[in-house]
């Protein structure tokens, strides 16, 4: 178990500086050599409504921001509003005293700092608020100001020294305070620095940008859509210095089809998008499958259906991603758990693309989104990239793939079903694509052998990945041969799940885990391995559905219990740890579905 | 490439499936002829298509052929261009493609100026369906969905596209392979994104807006003096295009509306990329590290 384990979390209005004040201790964290997790949520409006932040660190690698804060910074009423019933002995509130007075807590040490008032009266800029926070945040904890400084300066530097200057006198101005007026009486210190670790931040849309970098992307279109856009924004530049160019569709059928279009000129490519977007996508998804035209589509999930709630968690687009689309397709379904995951599945999904001619979706979701995580910076030169076959006339003494003068891109004599495809400015590689059931050499064909032996073609594709490719998309944890529950987690809800099973398993109760990361296609022979480890099947999913525990149902015939929470928000690791406990509890529970309810009692959404 | 390219050379062996008489047979002959006076390479052509009768023609061509969707063709052809700009790319459509289900594209494509050159097939039916009015129908044609005889207003396809941004607009007539040759050819050569309409009579649905019917009607509008870089005058011109609709002896005008010098899409997007890379290229791993936290 780690020896130090301090959860911040700072909440106020939108645009108040809430999430640059947790980026700053974020950044502050990973420079004094210590794990860290952010989580930061927003609302969909531009300006006000409740922003937060929460920075979790510790001595051993994190998996999620935990289950409660033990420091919550309150910017307003509003922020202490949201988050008083989870006030308990022992935590401590630093609040703005000019704003508001909280209600009596049992045991809860108060920090009151008149915050607006020493900005606008004392800093005269009321933009400075957040950082004089920090700075009361860095007196009281111990927290190195210098790291502070240093990232406002790197935030800054465009804005030039008088910026700069101006919020190094508020963090003084906050460190002074706490000297002069507060007196502690928490036990909550930061660490002092150890060892730096050569280590990257990145945000998840960030990772997932940086990971099409690393894998050789040159093309992304995409149409604004939230929490998607990030993705972009985050990859525009760096694609201009590769050589490369992002282009904003007019809607997101078109941002496929431009994907799809560059990728058959021979451009690695890519878009991202949610909920909304992918029903859009969904012909050209179908069209990719049958082109065999390698491509990757993100889709960052937020909660549905329709527009829902755009700024919030959900994993429901799981049976879409899997299933969705007219006819039948080859295709894989990547889904990280984490941030670093997310960044080299995001290259596993571009090498899937290229190696099987697929089109590959990539799930993550909106808290993933937007979660920062510090983690080994990525060292490229250990990073297996693929390139689709290429057709080369030199490869090809025998004129294997020409018939007639004509190039066979769906020729139907090789093994494993790929072929080589050939790219325009080639004169021995001319051929079409087209959308209609085709021959060897492009033609379109109603035949039914035709049919029959090209549908084998491309759907037996997924037999070599399911052999060559699958396995290492499978993370088990199986240290018991007949573990009491045996856990199948996948996206965001794995990472919540990994801290639940630490703390069980202290409990002494005896669990399995498997980590799926690969949702499509589904290597049968591991799941029912991992099953037959285990009494009981447990699965806990943020959707209505069940839905991968449906699509095991279906796909390998194992039973399950789920545990569904649909509010928006992702569950935290107390939630699982109750949901096995309920098992425990109920031994004849063995498939199946719960919610909050079930455990908590009526009306219940949880307890976050 | 020295020796030239006849016509037939960039004819593939696949016979079209369109029904004799149908308009695009002289529309792919054009097309094939224009490749062959500008010299085109084969291997540099892009044909993309929607889907309807007239989207086939990209598979009867020897040339790189992407077949797409339904009304999709504009987007996959951008992504094209953009990935690689030495491509002659071309988007081979008809009126419902383009106008009712794929109309949600031309805007963009035209205003950007994407080096693209699209060519309506333009009957005035959906063929492929088998007899349905179009956006470009007449009023009171009938159509199987429409058996009162159509009661919509058609769209004007000249006008649309100069309102666009497109800075290359003409209309020529599958009865004349001549005429359509040369505009071909010159939409082809200009840089930025053109529109072609060609008027390709269907003989198996629409008996009004036939061959006979366009016969002695089209009058070109560029031997009765008008000039290409007139914009204004384009837009007038092209408010009368549809007037042979309503009045039976209104000619149908055939030739370049407009022909505008802007930048390309392709070339703002080099210049744009050359002020990125000015101090050098960074290397991938450079644009991981930009994510370390600076020490302190």
């Amino acid at each position: 178990m780690a020896r130090f384990d301090l959860t911040i979390k700072i909440g106020g209005e939108g645009g108040e500086g809430v999430i640059s004040a947790g980026d700053f201790l974020t950044e502050a964290a990973a420079r004094s050599g210590y794990e860290v997790v952010n989580f930061k949520s927003f609302p969909a409006e531009i300006k006000g409504g409740y922003a937060q932040s929460t920075v979790r660190i510790s001595d051993e690698k994190l998996y999620s921001t935990g289950d409660a804060f033990d420091i919550l910074c309150c910017f307003n009423g509003e922020a202490y509003f949201f988050n008083k019933k989870h006030l308990r002995e022992g935590t401590v509130l630093v609040y703005d005293s000019s704003d508001f007075e909280p209600e009596e807590h049992k045991g809860v040490i108060l920090y009151p700092v008149p915050l607006s008032e020493l900005a606008k009266d004392v800093m005269k800029a009321y933009i400075t608020k957040n950082v004089i926070a920090l700075g009361v945040l860095c007196g009281l904890f111990d927290i190195p100001s210098q790291s502070i400084r240093d990232s406002i300066k790197a935030r800054f530097v465009r804005k030039g020294e008088e910026v700069i200057s101006l919020n190094y006198k508020a963090l003084e101005l906050g460190i002074n305070y706490v000297r002069e007026n507060l007196k502690k009486a928490d036990p909550y210190k930061f660490p002092s620095p150890r060892q730096p670790k050569d280590v990257v931040i990145m945000e998840g849309n960030q990772a997932v940008a940086k990971g099409a970098i690393v894998a050789g992307c040159k093309f992304y279109a995409a149409y604004p859509i939230t929490p998607a856009t990030t993705v972009g924004n985050y990859i525009v530049e760096d694609l201009i210095k590769v050589g490369g160019w992002l282009y904003q569709a007019e809607d997101e059928i078109a941002s496929l089809g431009m994907a799809i279009g560059a990728s058959f000129a021979g451009v690695k490519s890519m878009t991202a998008t949610s909920g909304p977007g992918l029903s859009l996508m969904t012909e050209f998804l179908s069209y990719a499958g049958m082109t065999e035209t390698p491509v990757v589509i993100v889709d960052v999930q937020r909660t549905g259906p329709a527009t829902g709630m755009p700024t919030k968690h959900e994993q429901g687009d799981l049976f879409h991603a899997v299933y969705g689309g007219h006819g039948e397709i080859p295709r894989a379904v990547l889904a990280p758990i984490n941030v670093e995951e997310s960044f080299y599945l995001t290259v596993e999904a571009f090498n899937l693309a290229e190696k099987y001619q697929i089109p590959v979706i990539l799930l993550t979701d909106a808290s993933l989104s937007l979660r920062a995580e510090a983690f080994p910076t990525p060292k490229i030169e250990n990073i297996r990239i693929e390139n689709r076959w290429i057709y080369r006339k030199e490869e090809d003494p025998e004129g294997r793939f020409k018939k007639a003068g004509r190039f066979l891109r769906f020729a139907l004599f090789t093994e494993d079903g790929i072929t080589p495809v050939g790219i325009p400015g080639d004169p021995e590689a001319i051929h079409a694509i087209t959308g209609l059931e085709h021959q060897e050499n492009s033609d379109p064909r109603n035949r039914p052998d035709i049919r029959t032996w090209q549908m084998e073609k491309r759907m037996n594709k997924l037999e070599k990945l399911l052999r060559e490719d699958a396995e290492r998309f499978y993370e088990f944890d199986m240290p018991y041969s007949k573990a009491d529950v045996g856990v199948i987690t996948w996206g965001l809800t794995g990472s919540v799940t990994k801290e639940a099973i630490e703390r069980l398993r202290s409990k002494g109760i005896k669990i399995n885990a498997l980590y799926m990361k690969l949702l499509w296609p589904i290597r049968k022979d591991l799941i029912e391995g991992f099953v037959n480890s285990c009494e009981r099947i447990a699965i806990p999913e943020t959707n209505w559905s069940g839905q991968l525990a449906k699509i095991l149902k279906a796909e390998v015939g194992i039973d399950a219990v789920s545990f569904c929470i649909y509010r928006g928000e992702p569950m935290i690791p107390k939630e699982v740890e109750d949901f096995i406990d309920y098992l425990i509890n109920n031994p004849e529970m063995s498939a199946g579905r719960l919610t909050p309810s079930d455990i908590y009692g009526e009306k219940s959404y949880g307890i976050i | 490439m020295d020796i030239k390219l006849k016509p037939a050379d960039y004819r593939s062996d696949i016979e079209p499936t369109w029904c004799p008489g149908c308009g695009h047979f002289g529309v792919i002959a054009a097309l094939t002829k224009a490749f062959s006076e500008l010299g085109l390479p084969p291997e540099n052509i892009v044909s993309v298509s929607g889907i309807g009768c007239s989207s086939r023609a990209p598979l009867f061509m020897k040339n790189y052929s992407v077949h797409t969707l339904h009304g999709r063709a504009i987007p996959v052809a951008v992504g094209i261009k953009l990935a690689n700009p030495e491509l002659t790319v071309l988007v081979e459509t008809g009126d419902g493609d383009m106008f009712s289900i794929g109309a949600g594209h031309n805007p963009h494509a035209a205003r950007r100026n994407i080096d693209i050159t699209v060519i309506c097939m333009d009957n005035q039916i959906y063929g492929l369906t088998k007899n349905q009015i179009s956006p470009t129908s007449r009023e009171g044609l009938y159509g199987s969905l429409t058996p009162y005889g159509s009661i919509d207003p058609p769209l004007n396809p000249i006008a649309t596209m100069l309102a666009y941004g497109s800075t290359f607009v003409a209309q020529t007539y599958a009865g004349n392979p001549k005429h359509m040759a040369y505009i071909f050819e010159e939409a082809i050569r200009h840089k930025g994104f053109s529109f072609v309409n060609v008027l390709s009579p269907c003989p198996t649905f629409n008996k009004v807006d036939t061959f006979k019917y366009y016969k002695n009607k089209t009058k070109d509008i560029n031997e009765m003096g008008h000039d290409p870089a007139d914009y204004e005058k384009a837009l007038e011109l092209a408010f009368h295009d549809l007037d042979h609709y309503y009045n039976p002896d209104a000619p149908v005008p055939i030739g370049i509306f407009y022909k505008g010098i802007k930048e390309t899409y392709d070339e703002r997007m080099r210049r744009v990329r050359e002020r990125y890379t000015a101090s050098g290229i960074p290397t991938v791993q450079e644009l991981i590290d930009a994510c370390k936290p600076k020490a302190i």
